[in-house]
């Protein structure tokens, strides 16, 4: 039972591909817990008294290395910022608050003038998805 | 038995079959469990979970 598979035989094919299966299921069901411990967290922390209150949402805008953040209000904003990833967030801050074109942004990242534009709409869906879901969840 | 059939039988419910598969799939569901390098007893039941969601739904 406890051999090396070596991916030849019809059964160690499917060994394989339940293993693969598996792992992404996992690994989704991992990320969403994150996210509900994360989510949990906060939801304490409002509940706490003020001066940690304060204390906390400090170190989160620290955490997001961006000045503009530390004047965000809407929470459920903040909370789907901090969910993009770097490459995403970036695209969307600079396109929104520092005015640059697809193009220029093409060329700081790498990427074409598309993958951007699909990058930026595709945050831009994210974003409101999150702070929609959020709304409703309170 | 190979681990076909082994699957076959864990989709069908048989108990030693699926206990087997938990037995061989544990190091996989508790690399996934840690988190900030904690073990997280929460987490690795509900991964257990998703392990016999993924017996039940996996298609041959």
């Amino acid at each position: 039972m406890w051999q090396k598979n070596n991916g030849k035989s019809e059964t160690e094919i499917v060994q394989y591909r339940f293993t693969a299966y598996l792992a992404i299921a996992v690994k989704r069901r991992r990320n969403d817990y994150l996210q509900q411990q994360d989510r949990r967290q906060q939801i304490e922390s409002l509940t706490e008294d003020y001066p940690f209150l304060l204390e906390y949402s400090i170190e989160q805008d620290m955490l997001l290395g961006l000045p503009v953040l530390m004047q965000l209000e809407d929470s459920a904003l903040l909370r789907a910022l901090k969910e993009l990833n770097e490459r995403e967030r970036y695209i969307f801050l600079a396109r929104v608050l520092d005015d640059k074109d697809f193009e220029t942004l093409a060329e700081e990242t790498g990427l074409g003038y598309k993958g951007v534009s699909a990058v930026y709409y595709r945050t831009v869906q994210k974003i409101k998805r999150k702070t929609g879901v959020m709304k409703n969840e309170f | 038995m190979n681990f076909k059939e082994m699957l076959l039988q864990a989709k069908t419910g048989r108990e030693q079959a699926v206990m087997a598969l938990l037995e061989m799939y544990k190091p996989l569901l508790v690399k996934y469990a840690i988190i900030n390098s904690r073990f997280d007893e929460d987490l690795y039941q509900e991964l257990c979970i998703i392990l016999l969601k993924c017996i039940a739904q996996f298609r041959m």
